[in-house]
């Protein structure tokens, strides 16, 4: 230490401060994780013949980056360049800005919503009815690339959206007991007999309705309040397998079979309005749920994104972006393993203000970020991130990214 | 020469990462947040390698730039930091378990800038200077900051949380 500057306090304070240090130190748990963690980045590409500008003083690392920033913003504007990882930013507050920003961080959710709303349309108004699409039986009983299941199931875990390209690997790991799984939602919360229900083609729903034992080829259009959507299955190649429009209230869908099939799929459950969602078991899409409007997702079984033909990148399980009263509470949640880009869940203010969102007790695995924060100039309010478990390394980047100020704590990785 | 010629990725971490894990452990009062911004500042240096002189230098500057990114939004984010004011809260932060010491305890109730500053000056080991110059504050507001962090420190280490 240096004495010249140190405070006055006595010898045997420093001392005694000291040795608290070496005794807590003594008792600080093993960094054998993060160890594994850090040494699975592998070693770096070699050196450049121009290299060497960084770990200098700070106002050098500022002004270097800074220019690097530059130069790559600018570069990117020029030729279009895309890229899922975001530009870091300058922290005009911080001279140390070069190292202010957490390197997995994104500063939005891999794909645009924007890009999203501007590629798709809403089915269209009025009564209609799907063409009917047949389940892609053929394709989702081919193995995937990292098998989920035990040999028993007799459904796919993690059915394919499109069938090939689009599938993309899942964990090895199962689904720890106690979280749903696709024995546990659907039609089997009450042991429905998939041969008593009743087909019926897509339908758009415009006064209250329960639906129930139903089989669906084609997508629902939720457009009244007071809906059930009830022990059934829905089969859809349609832009969303289950709308609830804008404006409606009410809304429950539970023990349930949704399965969003082909290429084009933007969502299999699209939300713009309230909707308590329990017991289902949901698949396929860019994003399986993509919500614009408060909601509860509880004891779901979520599976099945699949790449963005365009990008090759993935979508998410859930991207909720903005409203208020968001509940996700003891599903399971399975990305794509170590996905490149998307989450299993990204709660952000993008489009409005998120208020009051809790995700808890949730089994959770994959994606580049597995869980992700994001907010673009809206309040991002009362957000919570506990006690969930989440597979540890499923993901590429880091298994929790807040970066819109939640309040995150007791989540735990779990081995497998 | 640069450092990085000699050296690879593995030896840096080797070197570092328990260290920094640890420091970065007794700012934010966390082993899991502590954890997660050191695999962020290695990422980063992974990022960079060939741009890094001395990598040592880099991932410690970038975890402690971390660690004050969460303490600055530490009201917003952090809010369970604050549990560790009471003893018996400590353990609610999952993996803290192993983290219940009194000095713990102690640097929870601290101001995070002081908490950060003690830290770097008695487990980091780095002079008032250098912790002026990692922190770009002035040496004076770095020594001050210490000298009360450290009176608050031993009273609590002696009285705890009545001080």
């Amino acid at each position: 230490m240096d004495p010249v500057s140190e405070p006055a306090l006595s010898e045997l304070d420093l001392a005694e401060i000291d040795e608290a240090f070496a005794s807590a130190e003594r008792t600080m748990p093993s960094t054998a994780a993060l160890r594994q963690r850090v040494a699975a980045l592998g070693e770096p590409p070699p050196r450049s013949a121009e290299a060497g500008r960084l770990g200098r003083s700070p106002r050098t690392l500022f002004l270097a980056t800074a220019a690097a920033i530059v130069v790559v913003a600018g570069a990117g504007a020029l030729i279009g360049l895309r890229s899922d990882r975001s530009t870091p930013e300058v922290n005009a507050a911080d001279d140390e800005a070069v190292t202010s920003v957490p390197a997995t961080s994104t500063s939005s959710p891999p794909a645009s919503v924007v890009e999203v709303e501007s590629t798709e349309t809403s089915p269209a108004p009025g009564p209609e009815i799907e063409p009917v699409v047949e389940p892609d039986q053929g394709s989702a009983s081919q193995p995937s690339e990292r098998p989920f299941a035990p040999s028993d199931r007799t459904d796919d875990p993690n059915p394919p959206g499109d069938g090939s390209q689009g599938r993309l690997p899942v964990s090895v790991n199962p689904v720890p007991l106690g979280f749903p799984t696709p024995e546990t939602t659907g039609l089997a919360v009450e042991a429905i007999d998939v041969e008593g229900l009743r087909p019926i083609d897509g339908l758009r729903i415009t006064e209250p309705t329960v639906l129930e034992g139903v089989e669906v080829s084609g997508s629902i259009v939720i457009a009244s309040s007071n809906v059930t959507i009830r022990n059934s299955r829905v089969t859809s190649s349609g832009t969303y397998a289950v709308h609830v429009e804008a404006g409606v209230e009410n809304v429950v869908i539970e023990n349930t079979r949704i399965r969003a099939v082909g290429t084009s799929v933007s969502a299999a459950l699209y939300l713009q309005s309230p909707a308590t969602v329990t017991g289902v078991d949901l698949s396929g899409g860019f994003d399986n749920i993509k919500a614009t409007a408060g909601f509860t997702l509880e004891a779901s079984y979520l599976s099945g994104v699949n790449r963005r033909p365009e990008s090759g990148l993935a979508g998410s399980n859930i991207r909720a972006f903005q409203g208020s009263d968001v509940v996700i509470r003891g599903n399971s949640i399975i990305a794509p393993w170590q996905s490149p880009s998307g989450n299993a869940i990204f709660v952000g203010a993008d489009s409005g203000p998120m208020r009051r969102a809790l995700v808890t007790s949730n089994y959770l695995s994959g994606g580049a970020i597995t869980v992700l924060t994001g907010q673009d100039d809206h309040p991002f309010e009362d957000v919570t991130i506990s006690g969930n478990r989440i597979e540890a390394g499923s993901w590429s980047q880091t298994w929790i990214a807040n970066r819109a100020g939640a309040t995150v704590a007791d989540n735990q990785q779990l081995d497998s | 020469m640069h450092q990085t010629d000699d050296i690879s990725f593995e030896d840096v971490y080797e070197a570092e990462l328990t260290h920094l894990v640890n420091m970065a452990t007794f700012i934010l009062g966390s082993r899991q947040t502590a954890e997660d911004a050191v695999h962020d500042s290695f990422v980063r240096l992974h990022d960079r390698w060939h741009d890094v002189e001395n990598p040592g230098a880099f991932v410690q500057r970038a975890t402690i730039n971390r660690c004050r990114d969460l303490l600055r939004n530490g009201n917003r984010r952090n809010k369970h930091l604050a549990k560790l004011a009471t003893p018996d809260s400590v353990g609610d932060v999952t993996d803290n378990s192993d983290l219940s010491t009194d000095l713990v305890r102690a640097l929870g109730q601290l101001d995070p800038k002081r908490r950060l500053i003690v830290v770097l000056r008695f487990y980091g080991r780095h002079t008032i200077a250098e912790i002026a110059d990692l922190l770009s504050i002035p040496t004076g507001t770095a020594e001050s900051n210490l000298y009360r962090g450290l009176e608050q420190l031993r009273r609590l280490l002696h009285y705890g949380s009545r001080v």
